[in-house]
């Protein structure tokens, strides 16, 4: 009789225990981060992939997703576009991953991009850009160049003036983005007195410093790239062009740090939607996990944070679909909203990129921002500005791919 | 464990295997439909959100889309250039005059698009320079301070900044009556460079028509929209307010689920309780088209309906499942718990025969595995009283400690057969001894069932000590019946069983190994010539109902003749029908002989020629014969009882009598010749002889008399005399006379030393 006891016992709390639990866990989730981590763009690229460590590491705390582990692969993009897809190929096909998490540079991106469409799989891309670009592959956590880059050109012309000055990396993102300032500064009435490009890595600016002196713009904005921007402040600092304005659109808190005190600039600006001194209790929840991680002076950014937001995003499609399948989770995720550091992150149906609002910050000495104009109401994502036909940007985005053939 | 009493038992086994299971069973389906119930109506209103949203995300993006046509119509263009012109030129009058041109156009685009509360253009200096609705905000300036922070100047503001289409907050807008109303603005693009914007208002009202269907809300669902943080308010505001909306649902519910909603979570799920205990299933969005919260709640009792009838449905079967199940389980616990106290009384009643039996009853188990050494499990007192060991001391131990000298009594080997075996063994008699005990047992080993060994032990000393009495009495008997040469039989009529003594079998000649006692066998033994004989008196007496008594002889097989005398009675039942019939075998061979010898010497005493009489010691005459009678005249009749007195004729001399007595007493036997007198008077002498008749003892039983008419005899005798000793012819003495008298004279002659002459004379 005992023992009939004991078995009801045991079936009733078996049953309590694994109530509406899937049984046949198949092992862990496998996603991808595919970021540079070494060279001229490590010192963006890593912190990316910490952002995304957190996020993993939050969503196995909390007991996975659909019951199973979420493992992370961290792989190097390098500089080298077609290695990099191929890494990526061997990600999705070869290791399975069910997520990308990748790249910063727009050039990392374009390569990526059509192994991920061809795979039907699914990537997520954290940095502000260019734009003119959508995929159903894709989701883009960055900002479209109405979130950035037009409303950041807007800001600088109205606030310093109309002598504009454009200084990038030799790449496609720069490149692109010039062309939708000139558009910018030509409907503000604005003038375009330079426009410089310097190799990945460049360190020599004294001729730009030289120029820019001479020209005296009353905005310098910026898209160079990775750690050539210390040699660039440095220079812009010994050539004692401390008053100019610098608008950078690629450099966040990690990049402001570490230019350091020889590279400071009393007037560096940044747009961004996302500011690490924005004061939202999401905001210093996250600040708080992730400075107990990193310790108190690691700097977040826009790109840090959308790095982590893609990986909840992610999570939150696999709840929504009950799939770990890029084809269903691709399905739920433009109807998604997360809450987060920035507020509200929601996800444009119709472009897959997310909503963000736009931010103006001056760099302090501290490498970190004070705001200037506050993140507000969040901006639809445009990445085909209206002021050009849709088909008037892919013609420019051919050229301009045609143009920079070379490596990248 | 503690024991439980047979109804808890039975109660806490009904328990677990009837209503825990079943409860459990309904408690999990009930569950299981619950959650199946709770995701299929969290889906449902899930559905429902994401419909809403997505309506409200197309009614935006159809506004956009008719903003942006708007935007690039050339004569938009034209119009917003012209109309700037104008109100530069002459202010909002002069605008006002120009743009008649262009509205009925635009009118007619705006009863297109009904949704649309108003089209505004703005030139590029951000005046308001058209308006269809020509409400107060027409002429104003969007840059100016009044108008920067309303609906249409942040919405102006933003899309100059992006120089993209872009939508505002829908906040109350003061020109058209505070209704809360939105902007879409558009810029309108000549050479890349902006010339102004046109606008589209719409009012909330008419978006909220877009999602106001209220099907699967059932009757408590409610759609709400709301906002944190703009402009509009702090804290969260509602569309439509709570008031207008059903009573039901939870406001402080309701406002949670707006809190998750306006912080941009996506999701569903039931809230609450609140303090009045009433819940709500709902789902909440962030709809970014209008940077509001939507929510869409229903009342969970509502929704969860289903399941309260689900719940009491199985709550019912499952009462009436039980109720069933209890009354099965009454019955058959009843059943159970009569046949457990019928168990039970058995057990008490066997119980008390353990207790009460006068037979020992050991219960042994077994010490080991090889079934060795035993342990006493259980005795009763028959056996402590036995044994004289008490229970306390014995019980647990080994066997030993009852019956010391077990082994040796050969008591432990039946009880490992028996153990080992499994098969009951029988010991009919065992002589049990040790230091304090000395007894007959006899011992009925029997396995039980459980593997123990129930020993029942009766003492049979007593029985022994009878049983022996009786073989020596038997054998008595036996030896008493051959003494007596008496057999005995009984014979059961009804089974036709005879037994037979074993002096009968002597008596019969008969082997009794060799034969089986029948009355078959019986009447063989019998002599042929009395065999019909003795059936016919037996069947007779049985006929009869009368004992018999015959004696008959046998014919032994070694042709030999006995006689014997046969004695029989019979039991009879009441009806009549004989029973058992016992009797008796005395061998009379021995008394036949006596009796024949008898005879003779009755015979010879009746005729004899003397006559013969015999007296008891007081002479009183016992019997004469016939000598006697032709003697003396008188018959035995006459005489028997007499003395022999009566014959006397009184001429005999007294002294022969005290003769007579004297030798009677001394030498027991007398004889001579006494004078008597006939019944006819006639004295005679007799020569008369007596001997007396001595018993074992030596006392006188009888004297015995015999004689002979010597009347003649004494006559013939003095003739004999004369003739013996004198001449017939002459008289004189004869030679043998003078033989005699000479060898009589020479002796006298010779004693006395005397001589004798002897003097012949011849006569002739």
């Amino acid at each position: 009789m005992a023992l009939t006891f004991v078995v009801c016992v045991l079936i009733l709390s078996l049953s309590f225990i694994f109530r509406g639990r899937d049984l046949s866990p198949e092992g862990p989730i496998r996603i991808a981060a595919l970021h540079q981590l070494s060279g001229t763009m490590g010192a963006s690229g890593r912190p990316l992939v910490d952002a995304l460590r957190v996020a993993v590491d939050e969503l196995n705390a909390a007991g996975g997703l659909l019951g199973r582990q979420v493992e992370l692969t961290v792989r190097d993009a390098t500089g080298d576009a077609a290695r990099t897809a191929q890494i990526a190929d061997q990600l999705i096909g070869g290791q399975g991953v069910k997520a990308l998490f990748a790249c910063w540079t727009s050039a990392c991106r374009k390569a990526v991009k059509p192994v991920v469409e061809s795979r039907r799989h699914l990537m997520f891309y954290p940095v502000q850009y260019e734009g003119l670009e959508a995929s159903p592959n894709m989701v883009y956590l960055g900002a479209a160049p109405n979130q950035q880059i037009i409303p950041g050109t807007h800001w600088a012309m109205k606030n310093f003036g109309k002598k504009v000055y454009l200084l990038g990396s030799d790449y496609v993102f720069p490149k692109t983005a010039n062309r939708i300032i000139a558009d910018v500064v030509r409907a503000e009435g604005g003038r375009i007195v330079g426009e410089r490009y310097v190799a990945f890595g460049e360190r020599e600016f004294a001729a730009i410093a030289g120029e820019i002196a001479r020209l005296k713009p009353d905005v310098i904005l910026n898209t160079i790239n990775g750690d050539s921007n210390l040699a660039f402040f440095r220079q812009l600092s010994r050539a004692g062009l401390s008053l100019t304005p610098v608008l950078s659109f690629s450099m966040a808190e990690p990049e402001i740090a570490e230019l350091g005190a020889d590279a400071f600039h009393p007037r560096h600006y940044a747009v961004w939607g996302y500011f690490e001194s924005i004061a939202s209790d999401d905001n210093r929840r996250f600040l708080k996990t992730f400075m107990a991680r990193f310790g108190a002076d690691r700097a977040v950014s826009d790109p840090v944070v959308a790095s982590y937001l893609s990986v909840l995003l992610w999570a939150e499609g696999v709840r929504r679909a009950g799939s770990v399948e890029a084809a269903e989770v691709n399905a739920v995720l433009p109807r998604l909203t997360l809450p987060g550091p920035f507020g509200v992150t929601a996800v444009d149906a119709r472009t897959r990129h997310v909503w963000r609002p736009v931010g103006i910050g001056q760099a302090n000495r501290e490498g970190r921002f004070d705001l200037v104009v506050t993140p507000g109401m969040a901006l639809r994502p445009v990445p085909f500005p209206g002021f050009r036909s849709r088909e008037a940007w892919h013609e420019l985005t051919a050229q301009l791919a045609e143009r920079s053939a070379g490596p990248q | 464990m503690k024991r439980l009493s047979i109804t808890s038992g039975l109660l806490v086994g009904y328990l677990l295997v009837a209503v825990l299971p079943l409860v459990g069973l309904g408690w999990l389906s009930v569950d299981a439909f619950e959650s199946a119930l709770t995701q299929t109506v969290e889906q449902n209103i899930a559905a429902v959100a994401d419909r809403k949203t997505a309506q409200i995300n197309d009614f935006v993006d159809e506004a956009i889309r008719d903003a942006r046509i708007l935007s690039v119509r050339e004569e938009v263009c034209e119009a917003v250039l012209d109309l700037g012109a104008a109100f530069r030129r002459g202010g909002l009058g002069a605008a006002d005059r120009a743009a008649r041109r262009y509205r009925a156009e635009l009118v007619a685009f705006l009863h297109e698009s009904e949704r649309f509360h108003d089209v505004l253009l703005i030139d590029a200096g951000g005046n308001v320079v058209f308006s269809i609705r020509r409400e107060t905000d027409l002429g104003a300036n969007l840059t100016q301070r009044d108008h920067r922070n309303s609906a249409l100047g942040i919405a102006y503001q933003r899309a100059m900044e992006s120089l993209s289409i872009e939508a505002g907050p829908f906040l109350p807008y003061a020109p058209s009556a505070y209704e809360v109303a939105g902007f879409i603005v558009a810029p309108i693009f000549e050479g890349g460079v902006p010339i102004g914007a046109v606008a589209v208002q719409t009012n909330f009202s008419a978006l909220a028509e877009v999602f106001a269907d209220r099907v699967d809300l059932k009757n408590s669902g409610r759609v709400v929209v709301g906002q944190r943080g703009g402009p509009l308010a702090s804290g969260v505001s509602f569309y439509p307010p709570a008031a207008t909306a059903g009573e039901v649902l939870s406001e402080s519910l309701v406002a949670a689920a707006m809190d998750k909603a306006v912080r941009g979570e996506y999701g569903s799920g039931f809230l609450g309780p609140d303090p009045e205990r009433r819940s709500v299933l709902a789902a909440w969005r962030f709809a970014p088209a209008i940077a509001a919260g939507l929510v869409v709640a229903i009342d969970a009792d509502e929704v969860l309906v289903p399941v309260e009838t689900t719940r009491r449905l199985i709550r019912a079967s499952l009462g009436g499942i039980l109720l069933l199940a209890t009354l099965v389980a009454m019955l058959v616990g009843r059943r159970i718990l009569r046949a457990e106290s019928r168990l039970a009384s058995r057990e008490a009643q066997y119980r008390s025969i353990f207790q009460g039996i006068d037979d020992g009853v050991v219960v042994f188990r077994a010490a080991d595995d090889a079934g060795r050494a035993f342990r006493i499990a259980d005795l009763n007192p028959a056996a402590e009283r036995m044994t004289g060991r008490s229970r306390q001391a014995v019980l647990g131990g080994d066997a030993t400690g009852l019956f010391p000298a077990a082994e040796r009594a050969g008591m432990l080997d039946p009880l490992r057969r028996v153990w080992r075996l499994e098969r009951d063994q029988y010991l009919p008699l065992l002589h049990y001894e040790d230091d304090e005990l000395s007894i007959w047992i006899e011992c009925n080993f029997h396995r039980l069932r459980n593997g123990d060994v129930l020993a029942v032990i009766k003492n049979v000393s007593e029985r022994k000590r009878a049983e022996d009495d009786v073989a020596r009495s038997i054998s008595l008997l036996n030896e008493a019946q051959r003494i007596a040469n008496l057999g005995s039989w009984s014979f059961d009529l009804r089974s036709r069983k005879l037994e037979w003594s074993d002096q009968i079998y002597r008596i019969f000649g008969l082997d009794p190994r060799g034969f089986a006692a029948s009355y078959e066998g019986f009447l063989q033994c019998v002599h042929p010539d009395d065999r019909a004989t003795v059936d016919r008196a037996y069947a007779d007496s049985l006929s009869r109902r009368q004992p018999y008594d015959i004696s008959h002889r046998l014919l032994l097989a070694d042709g030999r003749v006995r006689y014997v005398r046969e004695r029989c009675e019979t039991e009879f039942a009441a009806d009549g029908t004989p029973l058992v019939s016992h009797g008796t075998v005395q061998d009379i061979t021995d008394l036949r002989e006596v009796e024949a010898e008898k005879a003779l010497y009755a015979r010879a005493f009746e005729h004899s020629g003397e006559a013969m009489v015999i007296t008891d010691p007081q002479e009183r005459i016992l019997a004469v014969n016939r000598a006697f009678t032709r003697h003396t005249g008188y018959a035995a009749g006459e005489v028997l009882g007499q003395t022999p007195r009566l014959l006397a004729a009184g001429r005999t001399p007294r002294r022969v009598y005290e003769e007579m007595w004297q030798a009677l007493l001394g030498g027991g036997f007398w004889q001579g010749e006494v004078w008597d007198r006939r019944k006819d008077g006639s004295v005679y002498p007799k020569w008369l002889n007596i001997s007396a008749v001595r018993d074992v003892a030596g006392e006188i039983s009888h004297y015995v008399g015999s004689f002979i008419d010597t009347s003649e005899r004494k006559a013939s005798e003095e003739k004999i005399q004369f003739l013996a000793h004198y001449d017939l012819l002459t008289g004189l003495f004869n030679r043998s006379s003078l033989d005699s008298r000479l060898d009589h004279a020479v002796l006298s002659a010779r004693r006395d030393g005397a001589r004798v002459a002897v003097m012949f004379i011849d006569l002739d």
